[in-house]
């Protein structure tokens, strides 16, 4: 209840910043209207040749490229707005600020800024994911379910890829570099993992894990996920989240004892 | 047990890095260690009871804000134990955090990007402060500080002060039982000093809250407490009445003298040493008990058009107190 409030009253606080500074919510919108209507084009281009890549037919592909939007737009409206600020808490020394407040840190920098303002950004995502299912005739409701279960397990393991990147701030100064990373499910996770050689659908999988993020959720909204690959799935954003809370906590207790 | 804030030997080392250059130098000292231990504080003791207002010294480096870290948790001891409230501070227990703050001068708590009222809102929540609760002190702290104005001005809009004097409602709302204010007061002109030192003190009569402050403005200290706590180089050098420091560090008293008509240096020594001496004005130091005596001799013997009987500034004392450290025991054996 209590975090319900505050989440609620940040992003009162950064709707009112985004209103102040009138930034994006169009023009946000339009970026991804655009993004999206090229990756399509490209990808219209190539289903000219072919008739399937790695075993996926052009509409279950345009599913694919629907959640890679959706998550991109996540990421941009709440992700990286909320966890990479944790970079510049520590180098300013902020951190005190938070670790004397009653909640846990980890729950401050997670949903601090929701830029909520540009949620109809998601729109485009949504309806092209809409779009592909049709077209597939996969409309019902139980692909809708297993969607949304696997849509949140893969922004669970961006979320915490992204934590665990923001968590090596408290041991490099300049981790801009290595953050940077967080957008690679857009370009790799953009194809199905099928598509790739061996040795890259293992790294795809295990290491960036874009067939967990990506191809997983567009598999179960076309009813075609195997119950491994589900499992896999769920098994592997719960890892990734104690992973992530787990190096969250080491870092706060070297803060703590100052090591700087 | 009547103290809240128990400190038993504490020693806190910062343990330094040694970092290389760039980011493969950074990836090489992550993986393999270099330290250097700082040590920040060494073998400090004290007990703090309830409503007491204590005044903690020192110069810059000196280890204060790392004793109230320490103190509110945010660091683990080295060794040694802190016992605030009956809890052990770095667990960092959410009752224990309730039931302090801390308000330090050189950071911002407030987000900048929300007005005060958001942010107390904001605290209303973290704290789990009830509506009614919420509504007396938010009330109370507004007039006592006189916020209305700003309270619904975007917290980066506001000046220094203003700044300062949200910040303060702000660690207030919780209504905390521990205050710690690491230079709660820095970069403040006169008045908006003097306001929050009314306000510190207001608010220690009225909730009897205990309250640690360090600041390096004396008037802060010389107002507000009665005891004080001197640290240097991370050993506690004295523990106890500011007057009893005065009296013991200054056995002098300060004789000012505004003379009539020129009068050399030496004849004035004859009395007592010569503290000072510019054109007309002099300053002549005093042991306690023969200040009357002395200043009726040069009433007598020295053309005076004026003078006048001072303690020496609470700054200078303090400051020679740095210079030396004499062993803590004698210093308090003394001080009772
Ligand atoms: N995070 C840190 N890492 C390493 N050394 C530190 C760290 N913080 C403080 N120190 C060192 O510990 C010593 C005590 O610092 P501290 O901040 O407690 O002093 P202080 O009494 O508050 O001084 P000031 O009056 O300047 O605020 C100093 O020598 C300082 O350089
Ligand atoms: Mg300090």
């Amino acid at each position: 209840m209590k975090y319900f409030k505050l989440i609620a009253l940040f992003i009162r606080a950064t709707v009112q910043v985004q209103l102040e500074y009138r930034s994006g919510t169009f023009g946000r919108a339009f970026a991804n209207v655009l993004s999206s209507a090229t990756t399509l084009l490209l990808l219209w281009a190539m289903f000219q040749q072919v008739s399937s890549i790695g075993g996926w037919s052009f509409d279950q592909v345009l599913v694919l490229i629907g959640i890679v939007t959706t998550i991109d737009y996540v990421v941009e409206i709440w992700l990286y707005p909320s966890l990479s600020k944790i970079t510049t808490y520590v180098q300013r020394g902020e951190f005190d600020v938070l670790l004397v407040k009653p909640v846990p840190s980890q729950f401050l920098v997670t949903f601090r800024y929701l830029q909520v303002l540009d949620v109809l950004g998601l729109l485009v995502g949504l309806g092209i994911i809409g779009t592909g299912m049709y077209r597939t005739g996969s409309l019902e409701f139980i692909n809708f379910a297993l969607l949304a279960v696997f849509l949140v397990a893969g922004l669970v393991i961006i979320y915490s890829l992204y934590l665990a990147l923001s968590t090596l701030a408290f041991w490099f100064t300049r981790i801009e570099e290595v953050a940077s990373m967080i957008w690679l499910h857009s370009t790799a996770g953009s194809f199905p993992v099928a598509a790739y050689p061996p040795w890259a659908r293992l790294l795809f999988t295990f290491v960036l894990p874009v067939a967990f993020v990506t191809n997983v959720p567009a598999e179960a909204a076309t009813g075609r996920l195997s119950w491994e690959w589900g499992l896999g799935g769920l098994a592997f954003a719960t890892l990734a989240l104690c992973g992530a809370t787990w190096l969250w906590s080491l870092a706060i207790r070297n803060y703590s004892s100052a090591s700087s | 047990m009547s103290a809240i804030i128990q400190l038993d030997h504490l020693c806190k080392d910062y343990e330094v890095h040694q970092k290389e250059p760039g980011l493969m130098g950074s990836l090489r000292s992550f993986v393999r260690r270099k330290y250097q231990l700082v040590p920040a504080v060494k073998d400090v003791s004290f007990e703090i009871e309830q409503g007491e207002i204590v005044g903690f010294l020192g110069p810059n480096g000196a280890g204060k804000t790392t004793t109230l870290k320490v103190l509110s948790g945010l660091l683990y001891p080295t060794s040694g134990h802190a016992r605030v409230l009956g809890f052990t501070p770095h667990e960092r227990k959410a009752d224990f955090l309730k039931s302090i703050t801390m308000v330090m001068g050189q950071k911002q708590q407030l987000a900048w990007d929300m007005t005060p009222s958001d942010s107390f809102l904001v605290n209303q929540a973290i704290y789990d402060v009830s509506d009614a609760d919420f509504r007396r002190r938010l009330g109370e702290l507004t007039e006592m500080l006189e916020l209305q104005p700003v309270l619904n001005k975007p917290v980066r809009k506001l000046s220094l002060g203003e700044r300062m004097k949200c910040e303060l409602a702000g660690a207030l709302l919780h209504g905390p039982k521990i205050l710690f204010l690491d230079e709660p007061t820095i970069g403040l002109d006169v008045n908006m000093q003097q306001a929050v030192r009314r306000f510190v003190a207001d608010y220690n009569v009225r909730t009897g809250a205990a309250v640690m402050l360090t600041s390096h403005y004396m008037a802060d200290v010389e107002a507000l407490a009665e005891r004080v706590l001197v640290i240097d180089g991370g050993q506690l050098v004295f523990d106890g009445n500011l007057s009893a420091l005065v009296a013991e560090r200054a056995p002098n008293k300060v004789l000012k003298l505004q003379l009539a008509h020129p009068v050399s240096p030496e004849r004035l020594s004859v009395f007592a040493p010569v503290r000072m001496m510019e054109g007309l004005t002099a300053e002549l130091l005093a042991p306690r008990g023969k200040v009357a005596e002395i200043a009726s001799r040069i009433l007598n013997d020295v053309p005076v058009a004026d003078i006048a009987i001072e303690d020496m500034p609470i700054e200078e004392v303090v400051g020679r107190l740095f210079q030396r450290k004499p062993p803590i025991e004698a210093v308090r054996e003394a001080a009772k």
